[in-house]
């Protein structure tokens, strides 16, 4: 076998929108939105600085849905460079790029293939260097969004063919066959159709399923949510002349997403809260100072800085604030080293003894059994009756009821517990809660919960 | 807390009342007015304090004043006792105006002065003034009061006594509300959710159209591509229209021209074709023989000009002596001047050297008369010589000098030597004189010499010594001894004296000599000579001292013999003295023979006076002796240099003598006059020089006259050749010379002509002068003969050519004579006008096209007349229009579409539409889940509300349910409130859930009676107040108020309870049913 390189991406997902950031300011945006397209660019040029042999991509190229002209321009101008340095480009459309969509209207240059969605086409890629045919690339694309036949069996080997193997699918490997709609096929199906290399894409999470033969997503070239986390990129495959692949990540991401829990354990004052936010900030930075970071906070433990967090807003202030500042470092452009918080997740409480709060006969306990019971595996009904009664006038409205529609069963469980520990919060006797009675009451029971 | 004793000094109408009250329940029974209800209010008061005067009906003053106010006995829970004393302060005193006086008595025996605010907060539990009304102490009408159990703090009470209260829950679900609808509220607008919703409206509206930039980008590619296809279509036909629009104008632009041209052509086809004809050939024949005719006049002219030019030329010959001699006479006429100044000059110098002559022969006479200029050149006058003179002259002077100073030296010896003759007389005398004297007066001394006189004389004293020693008187007095004296400082001046003297001489000369200025040496000297005077002064006087008489000393005792006979060998008569001065001390002495002491004393006084004389004079005598000694000595040397000084002056005349004589035998070699002195000779020399110097000059004068004249010489000869070559001229000139030459010598002669000479050249300069001018004129003629006949030379071969050239054109043009010719050359005009025409229309009219393009002109042309050509132009110009127009719409279209592209793309890098929606979204979603979380917190509170208010109903409820229960003996079973919307609610044991606004008045009153129960004894636990009703009762039937009493008398186990009635039924009713209740009539 003849020795090569090439370069295997996926899920570009160009100019397509990012998801969970509120309140940005156009700076921030506007380098967002360029993300994807540096690190496309920086594809290209690692694609140029590797001298790899072809490029192959695996769907999900930009999103229909989005719909961006702008992103499939840059497509072809990126293709157009790729030609320019006589690089072939080896590419399927995915769920989000499906065939029937919405494109750009353009004649395809020679140097790209696009495999299309009846049956896996055949292609034949050549070294670079001497013209050697060293490869066979095979790939479907998606004719439509929905795919739910395993097309994976679709696919086999070029008859009389010795040349590497190289299928490009976009689908789910081993998912949840009963709800995938995305060319769900399993592993097995994969190592049985005798290809010597997946290139897959569509799961964002980068990931080797497998070695031999490889079967592999390079994930997404950025993050584009807190979902997204990590290094992005793809990767560089030398093939060697034994016919074994040596694979190579590259990050290509100039954004970075990141998930950061901080306990408020210990903590007493606010002061010490928020130190100890902007202490991980500058240690953010501090690490990834060439990128721009989002963060998110997770914020657990249990004391009394929750009161603060639960009823005065003060991780709200915190946000706006820390937000102001890096929105001040993106007005002067210094996008490396950004750290853009893109929120606190509340998940602390406050330090009561939740057991015995839920053994107790008091209204506090009372409360949290109810919400004990929503939580619980076998009572759905119970938690869609309690949240779908407390969020009916958010109903009303169309927007809202479609973005309802949309939350998860997690994130209404969510709530649930977010709800109980409010009302921990607010009946747990704080101090402000009796004063407008005056002296008429002396706390006789105020305290209770506080002495545990 | 539990009231023990009231003292009511004086309230309302109650004055100095004072009751006691028991623990359980004490029942107040008295008629109406008895002051019961009084009672109760002076508790309130007492507790809370008197009311204010706003407040009348409640104040209770006492109508006829005085004493308002009263003490309060009560005991807390830990057994304390606390006196409360409150009196209204006076009349004056407005609202709280009253005095308060709490003490406390503690069991542990402690006292304690208190306020208002302990008092209510120890020992009424913190129960407010209000609460203790509606609660504690309740009249009929406070109980009816429905709204005083639907406050904030009862209602807590109400809901959950237990943990923070009802009121915090409902606070809680208040705040979760409200919060929930600042996020959101349905239909709201100025909500952050609806504020986002809004934008996302917008946002959505505006995605619509960032959604189509695709669709419309591939629309325009399309769009674009049909669009340049047809404009290419477009284009084509309009090519092709315009191409024949333009040959149709073309041809209707030319068709005048064409028709000139198709004539030409047909008279061009008429012209015979002559092959070859010379170019201009009429013209040029024309001009030719023009040219000859031309030529030929000029010929004719120069030879006449020649002829003329000849003829003056033999007319005129020059004078060929003049010319030969003109180049010379030139440069003597220039060279005339010098001449004329030589001459002057040779005068001049002649002048000059007879002037020198003169004075060399004054000079030569002035030395000698004898020399002449040959001596005066020979006598060099050299260095040496001059070196000689001047030895001579300085050994003559010095030997002068010399001879001058010793001459005076020795003139000054001779003097110095006569004064120390002088000295030495006058010394020798002084001696002889002091001699003289001495002998005479001391020839009493026997001893000749003068030591002998010393030694006798000391011996002398000594024995008066030892004779004054032995006898203490007897002194005698010998002579003095200052003669010694006076001679040592006589030699002492003599010493200074020399020395004075000897710097007195020495000093100057020596200051003289080391150059100082002469009148330090003069003052020095000075000076010197008066110490000198003064020393010589001093030695004078000391050597005129007369010398004291010797004394005679006396003899005494032994020793006197012993000085007496010293004395006798002393003096050589032992008689007295004869001298004048010897006589006082002749007497003093006494007597010699007599030893006698002061006799002896007086001799020895009377001999040292003589002694001190004598040696007074001898010391004189020896430095007179010395004087003279000195005076003789220095005359000896002076006389010894005198001599030496002679001998030198003889010496130095002699070497004088010698050198005069070598300067005479110099004198004499050197032909000088005898007896010259050596200054003379000096005079002698710078004449020689001056005259040396003269014999130079004249020879020098000499050899530049010698040389003006061979100069002048030179120039008069060159002239007298000339004039002996000019011939004629030389004759008048020589017989002009000739007649002074008869008498004078040749030089005359010569001079004679040197004075003609620049006459003559003169004139003979201006013929030469006038013979050049006409030299030129007729050279200038020479060469224009010689130009003209050139010139009729170059005319005639001219001539010559032209003819030849007439010849060949004529036989060029094939014509036989210039007529043909002519005619001829016009056939060749006129065709070649023709095809000028023809070539030029040609031109105008298919300049610039192509081959195929004149082609379909002329085809055009031939076809179509005027009109047609109109006609088809100007259907082809509407085509052409149309097509323009169609291609100009198309261009605009796809200009329109370029634009729309670039703006779709523009547009597109700036859109952010997707990414703002999806961030309202996110908010979106934020605060749906703030939301989702307050609501679901408010939704859980509520439910838990619920299922307090159904299930779990609050201890005071349940409580009250009790009461009430007992109260209509089991007729209602419970008392239930609605949580949050405060509804009193009564279950019936048969009738369910009633309202309390439907319950009948008595059943009402028990509701609220069981109520304020389970309320007191659900709050202030540590209090644990006592209970105040002021005839509760009323409206209660028998058995209910039976039912009440005993639920009293229950409570009172743990509770002071005081009832207030006017019946009489219900006092005794509570006597029967309380054991325990004292009942206190009024």
């Amino acid at each position: 076998m003849i020795p090569f390189r090439f370069l295997h991406a996926a899920d570009l997902h160009l100019d397509s929108r990012f998801a969970g950031l509120a309140h940005l300011p156009a700076a921030v945006r506007s380098y967002l939105r360029e993300s994807t397209f540096a690190a496309l660019g920086r594809l290209i040029c690692l694609a140029i600085k590797e001298n790899v042999d072809f490029v192959v991509i695996s769907g999900d190229i930009y999103d229909v849905s989005d719909a961006s002209l702008q992103g499939q321009l840059r497509f072809q101008e990126a293709l157009k460079e790729l030609g320019e340095q006589g690089i072939p480009v080896f590419l399927i459309h995915g769920n989000h790029d499906p065939l029937d969509g919405p494109r750009l209207v353009a004649e395809m240059p020679e140097h790209v293939t696009v495999f299309g969605g009846d049956a896996p086409g055949y292609a034949t890629a050549h070294r670079r260097r001497d013209g050697q045919e060293v490869a066979i690339v095979s790939g479907i694309s998606y004719p439509t969004a929905k795919v739910t036949a395993n097309t994976a069996v679709t696919f086999s080997r070029k008859p009389g063919s010795e040349l590497f193997h190289i299928a490009l699918l976009h689908g789910n490997v081993d998912g949840d066959l009963q709800h995938e709609t995305y060319s769900p096929c399993s592993r097995k199906d994969l190592i049985g159709q005798g290809f010597d290399y997946w290139a897959l894409g569509h799961i964002h999470k980068r990931s080797i399923l497998y070695e031999k033969p490889y079967i592999v997503y390079p994930g997404n070239i950025q993050g584009r949510s807190v979902k997204e986390t990590g290094p992005k990129g793809c990767y560089v495959v030398d093939v060697r002349e034994n016919g074994e692949a040596a694979l190579q990540f590259h990050e290509l991401d100039i954004v970075r997403w990141q998930v950061t829990e901080l306990s408020i354990d210990g903590m007493e004052h606010e002061a010490q809260w928020v130190e100890a936010v902007e202490r991980r900030i500058e240690d953010i930075r501090e690490a990834d100072p060439h990128l721009m970071t989002v963060v998110r906070f997770r914020l657990t433990g249990r004391g009394n800085v929750h009161r603060l967090l639960a009823e005065k807003g003060a991780a709200a202030d915190l946000l706006s604030e820390l937000q102001r500042r890096e929105a001040l470092r993106a007005e002067r452009k210094e996008y490396p080293g950004l750290v853009w918080t893109e929120g606190f997740a509340v998940e602390s409480g406050l330090a009561v003894d939740r057991s015995r709060l839920l053994q107790e006969d008091s209204f506090l306990g009372e409360m949290l059994r109810l919400a004990e019971k929503g939580e619980g595996e076998g009572s759905r009904e119970e938690l869609e009756d309690i949240i779908s009664s407390a969020i009916a006038p958010l109903m009303e409205n169309r927007e809202l009821r479609r973005l309802l529609s949309q939350v998860s069963e997690e994130e209404k469980l969510d709530w649930l517990r977010g709800a109980a520990e409010l009302g921990i919060t607010l009946l747990s006797g704080l101090e402000g809660a009796g004063e407008a009675e005056g002296g008429f009451r002396d706390k006789p029971d105020g305290g209770r919960y506080d002495e545990d | 807390m539990k009231i023990e004793q009231l003292q009511i000094s004086g309230f309302g109408r109650i004055q100095g009342r004072e009751l006691a009250l028991s623990d359980g329940v004490t029942v107040l029974y008295g008629q109406n007015e008895a002051g019961k209800s009084t009672t109760l209010q002076f508790i309130r008061a007492m507790l809370y304090g008197i009311p204010g005067r706003s407040y009348p009906t409640e104040r209770y003053e006492p109508p006829h004043g005085g004493v308002h106010g009263g003490v309060l006995k009560a005991r807390d829970r830990e057994g304390g006792l606390w006196q409360i004393r409150r009196f209204a302060a006076g009349g004056e005193g407005q609202g709280r105006g009253e005095k308060l006086n709490v003490t406390v008595n503690r069991a542990d025996g402690t006292t304690e002065e208190l306020g208002q605010a302990e008092l209510e907060r120890y020992l009424l539990g913190g129960v407010s003034r209000s609460m203790f009304r509606q609660l504690f102490a309740v009249s009929l009408d406070e109980l009816q009061e429905l709204a005083a159990l639907q406050s904030d703090e009862m209602s807590s009470y109400l809901f959950h006594a237990g943990m923070g209260g009802g009121g915090e829950i409902m606070r809680a679900e208040r705040r979760l509300v409200q919060d929930a609808e600042k996020l959101y509220k349905p239909r709201g607008k100025v909500q952050e959710a609806a504020k986002i919703l809004q934008s996302i409206e917008k946002l959505e509206q505006q995605m619509a159209d960032s959604r189509s930039y695709l669709p419309r980008y591939n629309d325009n590619t399309f769009a674009l591509a049909a669009t340049e296809a047809e404009l290419a279509k477009v284009e084509e036909r309009r090519d092709s229209t315009s191409a024949r629009l333009i040959m149709l104008r073309k041809a209707l632009e030319i068709r005048n021209v064409w028709l000139q041209w198709s004539a030409a052509r047909l008279e061009f086809a008429g012209i015979p074709q002559i092959q070859s004809f010379p170019e201009e050939g009429a013209v040029r024949l024309q001009e030719l023989e023009a040219e000859i005719r031309s030529a030929a006049a000029a010929a004719e002219r120069i030879e006449r000009l020649q002829a003329e030019l000849t003829a003056e030329l033999e007319q005129n010959p020059p004078d060929p002596v003049m010319v030969a001699q003109g180049p010379a006479l030139e440069r003597l006429d220039r060279r005339r001047s010098i001449y004329e100044d030589r001459r002057l000059e040779r005068q001049r110098l002649a002048g000059e050297l007879d002037g020198l002559l003169a004075h060399i022969q004054r000079i030569l006479r002035s030395i000698d008369p004898a020399w002449t200029t040959a001596e005066l050149a020979t006598f060099s006058g050299a260095a040496g010589d001059r070196e000689a003179a001047r030895r001579y002259a300085a050994a003559f002077a010095s030997y002068d000098r010399r001879m001058e100073s010793q001459g005076a030296a020795r003139q000054a010896l001779r003097s110095r030597l006569a004064a120390a003759a002088a000295s030495l007389q006058a010394a020798e005398r002084a001696l002889a004189r002091e001699q003289a004297a001495g002998a005479e007066v001391f020839a009493a001394l026997r001893p000749a010499s003068a030591q002998e006189v010393l030694q006798l004389w000391d011996e002398l004293q000594q024995a008066a010594e030892r004779w004054r020693e032995a006898k203490l008187h007897g002194l005698q007095h010998g002579a003095g001894s200052d003669e010694a004296m006076r001679a040592r400082m006589a030699s002492l001046y003599r010493r200074l004296l020399l020395t004075g003297a000897a710097l007195t001489a020495l000093l100057p000369a020596a200051l003289w000599l080391t150059g100082a200025p002469p009148v330090s040496a003069w003052i020095a000297l000075g000076l010197l000579a008066a110490a000198d005077l003064a020393l010589w002064a001093g030695l004078r006087g000391a050597g005129r001292r007369k010398p004291s008489p010797p004394g005679y000393g006396g003899d005494g005792g032994d020793a006197a013999a012993e000085m007496l006979r010293l004395r006798g060998l002393l003096l050589s008569g032992a008689e007295p003295e004869s001298n004048t001065s010897g006589r006082p001390l002749r007497r003093s002495s006494g007597g010699p023979a007599s030893p006698d002491a002061s006799g002896l004393e007086a001799g020895m006084r009377e001999l040292r006076r003589l002694m001190d004389a004598w040696t007074a004079w001898r010391q004189k005598v020896d430095r007179a002796s010395d004087e003279r000694e000195v005076c003789r000595t220095e005359m000896e040397s002076l006389a010894g240099q005198e001599q030496a000084l002679a001998a030198e002056m003889r010496q130095e005349e002699a070497v004088f003598t010698e050198t005069a004589g070598r300067y005479e035998a110099w004198l004499r070699s050197h032909k000088l006059p005898e007896g010259l002195s050596p200054e003379g000779l000096l005079e002698i020399f710078s004449a020689v020089e001056q005259g040396n110097e003269l014999l130079q000059q004249q020879s020098k004068l000499r050899l530049r006259l010698a040389q003006l004249e061979a100069e002048c010489v030179a120039f008069e000869d060159e002239v007298l050749a000339l004039m002996e070559e000019a011939g004629s001229s030389v004759e008048e000139v020589a017989a002009s010379a000739s007649q002074p030459e008869m008498p004078g010598s040749e030089s005359r002669a010569r001079e004679e002509l040197a004075r003609m000479i620049p006459g003559w050249l003169e004139a003979r300069k201006l013929a030469w002068d006038g013979l050049k001018a006409e030299l030129l004129r007729l050279d200038g003629l020479t060469s224009r003969l010689r130009s003209a006949e050139g010139e009729y030379e170059e005319a005639r071969l001219h001539l010559e050519r032209l003819k030849q050239r007439r010849l060949s054109l004529l036989e060029q043009g094939g014509a036989e004579g210039s007529e043909e010719f002519l005619r001829r050359s016009a056939a060749v005009q006129r065709r070649g006008e023709l095809e000028g025409n023809l070539r030029q229309w040609e031109l105008a009219m298919f300049g610039g096209w192509s081959q195929e393009g004149t082609k379909g002109l002329l085809a055009l042309l031939d076809t179509l007349d005027a009109s047609a050509l109109e006609q088809e132009r100007s259907v082809a110009e509407e085509q052409a229009a149309t097509s323009e127009e169609e291609r100009s719409s198309l261009l605009q279209r796809r200009g329109k579409l370029l634009q729309e592209r670039e703006y779709l793309k523009e547009r597109c890098l700036e859109d952010t539409v997707l990414q703002q929606l999806e961030e309202q979204r996110s908010a979106l979603r934020l605060i749906a889940g703030q939301y989702a979380v307050t609501a679901i917190t408010a939704e859980l509170i509520g439910r838990t509300r619920r299922i307090y208010e159904q299930e779990k109903q609050p201890q005071v409820l349940r409580l009250a349910s009790v009461y009430f229960n007992k109260l209509t003996e089991g007729e209602y079973l419970r008392v239930v409130m609605t949580l949050g919307h405060k509804e009193l609610k009564a279950e019936h044991r048969t009738a369910g859930l009633l309202d309390s606004g439907l319950l009948s008045r008595g059943t009402a009153e028990q509701l609220y009676l069981a109520l304020r129960l389970a309320l007191a004894e659900t709050m202030a636990r540590q209090a644990c107040l006592p209970l105040l009703f002021d005839d509760l009762f009323v409206n209660f039937d028998e058995q209910r108020l039976h039912a009440a009493l005993s639920l009293l008398g229950e409570l009172s186990a743990t509770r002071q309870i005081v009832m207030m009635t006017c019946h009489r039924h219900v006092a005794e009713a509570a006597g029967v049913l309380i054991p325990s209740a004292a009942v206190i009539s009024v």
